[in-house]
């Protein structure tokens, strides 16, 4: 089943072309990787979704939802949460208070909520962290942080732009058991965005690739991987 | 070890003490000093007020003294002309201030920072213009002055002072009972959800929306609920000054000492601005009371010291020193002398810090 659709989106500012005529789907369950060089339009598409920027024509509809009919608030309430590519925690609050913020949209904050936040931060092994404050931690931590806030927010699609970012090694291969795990256990579809390859194709179930805002492969992990246009792209052949 | 727990039993204990003693004030204090403390709480109402916006909310205003004027004359309105007691006034006077509030943080929505600050201003400016304009009270001026009678509490209060004057006392514990209601409600707010959507909204507005926050609404509402606290305080200062004005540098000069009280205070902690209130009102009394008769002893200083210019210019290079010296308030610069002694006390060796890192 088809969960999120982007049709024909275009999407301007002044007068570069971020995102021009792009369309695909993502199935529900599916982790479907948004791979492209930097300034493909990745992050444009996310901010789409969220409703932070204003596409200039085309539709987004999640689980049959209009989301460009929607004010940027709602979007969460559907079921969609995301971590931001430069972090975006609220650092003055706890990691507790963070998390717990994730799940704004699920309305008043009883004992049930904070046993979940406490569930939440315990399967991202964050629990010894619940009282300090979200300033400070290491950046690996604080990208993690940033996934329990957005599962908190009880999502059925989950986007992530480069959490992998900055990451080690052995860390990068972690988050990538993770990302499968959750998606599992959370019922997840996933969103994702990044530039680690070994991550995108051990984890991808479909993979789009942007160059320049339009897309220009799209499929299995292996087929991108074999598509001429996606390697001059990356490589940086002349453009013919 | 000092644990969270005992952190916040120390600080029950504390608030218990300092209540204690505001409440027995009156019975060490003459008149003076007794309306000099109802207006070390009144301002420190309202700073509280504004820490709601500026402080959890991010958004800057130095209008606030135009919320303080619209509590003050609701007020000394209803009392001067419709012979109400004071505390009803309050029922009118707080949603009142409430009301105009959610009015100016709608178009407030539209500017940020600086400009906000400047469209506070604003209204900082505006405001005695309106109450030229619309109120006609002693000798056709926007000035509204209550006598005794108008002023006098309510027959069930009782003269538990007898030192000082009725009417002081009455003033006095209705400004603490407003303080003490209000920084109550204040520490239900910010550890609210609402209160984490304020702080959310000021640290990251589009993360704040992606979690389904509606950050106009906050924005708003904190605008909405800070006008109110304001506006409280304006009610209450007509107990303690027995008038309500509006002049220009006045109200301006108002907002600004909110402001005041909440930098030097502590931004974003609940007592600070109490402090900072505390602060700025004993500042300016020795500066302008305390100082000048000092002021023969200090020879070649006089002449200088002496200028009714100094008063303000003093003011100045101690807040100056002060935001120096305590950068974030005195909150934060207790907070920070005590994380460091409960650091000290928990890194004893048999007590090693647990590991904070994965
Ligand atoms: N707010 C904005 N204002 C102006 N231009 C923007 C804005 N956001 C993105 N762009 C432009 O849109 C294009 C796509 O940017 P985007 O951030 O979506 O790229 P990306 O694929 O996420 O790149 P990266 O891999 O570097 O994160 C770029 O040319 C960028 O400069
Ligand atoms: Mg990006």
């Amino acid at each position: 089943m088809v969960l999120l659709s982007v049709e024909d989106l275009l999407v301007t500012f002044g007068g570069v072309v971020a995102i021009a005529d792009l369309s695909f789907t993502l199935d529900e369950g599916q982790i479907c990787a948004l791979i492209g060089p930097n300034g493909a339009g990745k992050t444009t598409l996310f901010n789409c979704v969220s409703r932070l920027y204003e596409p200039k024509s085309g539709r987004i509809t999640f689980d049959g939802h209009e989301l460009l009919r929607m004010p940027a608030y709602r979007i969460a309430r559907l079921g969609i949460a995301r971590t931001f590519q430069n972090l975006a925690l609220f650092p003055a609050l706890s990691v507790t208070d963070n998390v717990l913020v994730g799940g704004y949209a699920q309305g008043k904050v009883n004992a049930k909520r904070r046993a979940e936040a406490r569930d939440i931060l315990e399967r991202l092994s964050l629990d010894h962290l619940a009282d300090r404050p979200a300033v400070g931690l290491p950046y690996g931590t604080l990208k993690r942080i940033e996934i329990a806030r957005a599962l908190a927010g009880r999502p059925r699609l989950l986007m992530l732009d480069e959490p992998a970012a900055g990451l080690t090694h052995s860390e990068v291969d972690e988050l990538s058991e993770l990302v499968r795990a959750l998606r599992d256990e959370f019922h997840l579809s996933v969103l994702l965005v990044e530039h680690h390859m070994a991550m995108v194709m051990s984890i991808s179930d479909k993979v789009v690739v942007l160059d320049f805002g339009g897309k220009i492969a799209e499929g299995t992990p292996e087929e991108t991987r074999a598509n001429p246009r996606v390697v001059e792209a990356y490589l940086g052949a002349p453009a013919s | 070890m000092v644990s969270r727990r005992q952190t916040q039993v120390i600080g029950l204990v504390m608030s218990i003490i300092v209540l204690v003693l505001l409440i027995w004030l009156p019975h060490h204090n003459g008149s003076t000093n007794t309306l000099r403390w109802a207006q070390v709480l009144y301002i420190g109402v309202a700073a509280m007020g504004l820490n709601l916006l500026t402080g959890y909310n991010g958004q800057v205003s130095i209008g606030h003294g135009a919320f303080f004027g619209v509590g003050a004359y609701t007020s000394a309105l209803l009392m001067h002309n419709h012979g109400w007691s004071f505390l009803p006034t309050l029922l009118v006077a707080a949603p009142l201030c409430f009301l105009v509030g959610v009015l100016v943080g709608f178009p407030a929505l539209r500017v940020k920072g600086l400009y906000l600050a400047l469209v506070t201003l604003g209204l900082a400016v505006l405001f005695p213009d309106l109450t030229k304009k619309y109120v006609h009270a002693t000798g056709g001026t926007n000035l509204v002055s209550l006598n005794r009678g108008e002023l006098s509490p309510p027959a069930w209060v009782p003269t538990s002072v007898s030192a000082i004057g009725r009417d002081d006392q009455w003033a006095y514990y209705v400004c603490l009972g407003a303080a003490v209601v209000l920084v109550i409600a204040a520490l239900l707010i910010v550890r609210s959800r609402f209160g984490r959507a304020l702080i959310a909204v000021r640290d990251h507005e589009s993360a704040a929306a992606s979690v389904g926050i509606n950050a106009a609404r906050v924005k708003v509402m904190a605008f909405a609920l800070s006008a109110l606290y304001a506006g409280i305080a304006g009610s209450c200062s007509v107990l303690v000054t027995h008038l309500a004005n509006a002049e220009k540098v006045q109200t301006f000069q108002l907002s600004i000492e909110f402001l005041v009280a909440l930098v030097i205070g502590g931004t974003a902690t609940v007592v600070g601005p109490l402090l900072g209130a505390w602060l700025v009102v004993t500042l300016q009394h020795w500066i302008s009371d305390t100082l000048p008769q000092h002021v023969g002893s200090l020879g070649p200083l006089k002449r200088v010291l002496g200028d009714p210019a100094a008063s303000p210019a003093l003011f100045g290079i101690m807040l100056i020193l002060f935001v120096f010296v305590l950068p974030d308030g005195v909150v934060g610069g207790f907070r920070r002398a005590w994380a460091r002694f409960v650091r000290n006390r928990n890194q004893t060796p048999h007590h090693a810090p647990a590991p904070l890192a994965t």
